[in-house]
């Protein structure tokens, strides 16, 4: 599915993580971009897929309700 | 002549209960049983953090005299069972299969153990698993490498793998797991054995330690199908003190068991159900589709257009949720988490916030399909994972053309459906590989059609034997 680079190194991964408060000790951070560079293109390329417009209306799922199990309705 | 520890460790659930309940087996030859195939096999399985010997022993007794007394608390009444340890024992340890919970004691049973210890289930013990319920392994840095009782060199699968090794080497009758990305139904399939992954909602999450709270459920792992439908309507129902319980009525489990599948419509997604297999796998899962087809059902391919991006929003939901859970935790005592759970956790707080909504945004949508869908199947069938238990300790695994791919990506590529959209499913174990490894396919029915997956799997079973051979441990 991924069509793009995830553009994830160790000077992009510096920036990250000071935005999320958290601290890599050593050898850690290319164990958490190699994870991030294979998911990110991906997780992108769900979110273009998202944005398209016949999904405008798609709401998070969140939580579920079931109201009409037997029939598979909502 | 009183039945040796080998022949009543071999009994299924059911046939346990009926002895038991006709008195011709005692809870305490029951647990005695199950206490010396745990010595003899647990060494090396590493299936257990914790065995309630003592406790096992006493509550038997107190079973037997209960029934003695002409009082049988339920189906379970003298069955002992396992549950894997993120589920809270009162006044027991739950660690989680962590070391930052090594020493928790909680205060109060999960709703799940309370409704087993009400229907007369013995907690024999608390079974090992994947590091906080977040991977696939169950390669345990703190209570040991679980391992799969069919051939203790490969894995068992996870999270929650020893409760799958702990039922396949015969030292319970059923195991309660737990499933978010496929927690349940990977180790059943790996370990030749039955395991439900609920509707969403089915089942209290209560007194469970959470690893994706959109996603979590916990259900029943057994031998055979008529197990699985009585343990799990033993936990199955409303729960005040889960927000996200269901209130939808529960029925009878146990009731369409013997109905057969005449009539039955099966779906099969083109291009994705029997997509990128090994060989052993496809064969196995065609295998029992065309014995359903021989029982009477009928087969029906169903497109699903958003089918694809799935393993991508599994793994960003999977991620984020638990880092949050996890913030406090992950700054101030890192070092006692394992190399692979601190590295995805950090990965999950480094993921957008609008890279989660849109992954949670997919998931409406998928459902959506799948609930269309529905309209016309009554049920849809996959393999449960792409591949047969690998090495103990592999991170990577070969599915096709001798192309290594990454463990968590692909042991998702089926089960990650169900835990998306919400949906139950039921693994059914229908074959073994060249290596005698077992193959299991995936039951995905619709919401809180729990009893229609049970239909299948029982009429399968009525007409296989996979689910009664056993390891030879």
């Amino acid at each position: 599915m991924a069509t793009e680079p995830s553009g994830i190194d160790e000077d992009s991964l510096r920036a990250l993580v000071r935005v999320a408060g958290i601290s890599l000790r050593e050898g850690e951070a290319a164990a958490v971009a190699g994870v991030l560079a294979a998911w990110i293109p991906d997780a992108n390329e769900l979110s273009r897929k998202m944005s398209r417009l016949e999904h405008r209306t798609v709401t998070p799922a969140t939580t579920f309700t079931h109201p009409l199990a037997d029939t598979g309705e909502e | 002549m009183s039945p040796t520890h080998q022949e009543l460790a071999d009994l299924t659930l059911v046939e346990a209960a009926s002895l038991v309940d006709r008195r011709e087996v005692s809870p305490v030859e029951l647990v005695e049983a199950c206490l010396a195939r745990i010595a003899t096999t647990d060494g090396r399985l590493r299936a257990y953090i914790t065995v309630f010997e003592d406790e096992a022993r006493a509550v038997a007794r107190a079973a037997e005299g209960m029934l003695a007394a002409g009082h049988r608390l339920g189906p379970l009444h003298g069955i002992p069972v396992s549950l894997k340890d993120n589920v809270a024992v009162k006044g027991r340890r739950t660690t989680a299969g962590s070391k930052v919970l090594a020493d928790w004691v909680p205060d109060e049973d999960a709703t799940v153990t309370a409704r087993l210890k009400g229907a007369g289930a013995i907690i024999i013990g608390k079974t090992n698993m994947h590091e906080f319920a977040w991977g696939g392994t169950s390669a345990n840095p703190h209570y040991g490498f679980v391992r799969n009782p069919w051939d203790p060199e490969r894995f068992p699968a996870g999270s929650s793998g020893g409760s799958g090794a702990a039922v396949a080497a015969r030292t319970c009758y059923g195991s309660i797991g737990t499933d978010t990305g496929g927690s349940i139904r990977l180790p059943s399939a790996l370990n030749g054995l039955v395991g439900i992954r609920p509707t969403i909602g089915r089942v209290s999450n209560h007194g469970i330690i959470p690893l994706a709270w959109s996603m979590d459920t916990a259900g029943p792992m057994t031998r055979t199908v008529e197990d699985c439908a009585v343990m799990f309507a033993a936990i199955a129902g409303h729960d005040p003190k889960d927000q996200a319980s269901a209130t939808v009525p529960v029925t009878d489990y146990t009731a369409d068991l013997r109905r057969g599948v005449e009539g039955l419509r099966i779906g099969i997604v083109p291009g994705y159900f029997f997509h990128h297999l090994q060989p052993a796998v496809h064969e196995a899962v065609a295998g029992a589709l065309d014995t359903l087809r021989g029982l009477g059902a009928t087969v029906v391919d169903v497109k699903i257009d958003n089918i694809h991006g799935n393993i991508s929003a599994q793994l960003t939901v999977e991620s984020c949720e638990p880092s949050t859970y996890h913030q406090a935790w992950l700054r101030e005592r890192p070092e006692d988490y394992g190399e692979d759970v601190r590295t995805l956790l950090q990965v999950g707080e480094l993921l957008l916030a609008t890279q989660y909504l849109q992954a949670q945004r997919y998931r409406s949508l998928l459902r959506r399909e799948f609930l269309d869908a529905f309209k016309t199947v009554d049920v849809f069938l996959c393999p449960t994972l792409p591949f047969t238990a690998t090495p103990v300790g592999a991170t990577t695994v070969v599915i096709e053309d001798g192309v290594e791919e990454d463990m968590l990506s692909a042991i998702m590529q089926f089960t990650g459906v169900p835990s998306l959209t919400g949906l139950p499913s039921l693994n059914v174990p229908c074959g073994f590989d060249h290596d005698g490894l077992p193959v299991g396919m995936q039951v995905i029915g619709r919401p809180f059609a729990e009893a229609s997956l049970f239909r299948v799997g029982a009429a399968f079973q009525e007409v296989t034997d996979f689910h009664r051979r056993a390891p030879a441990l």
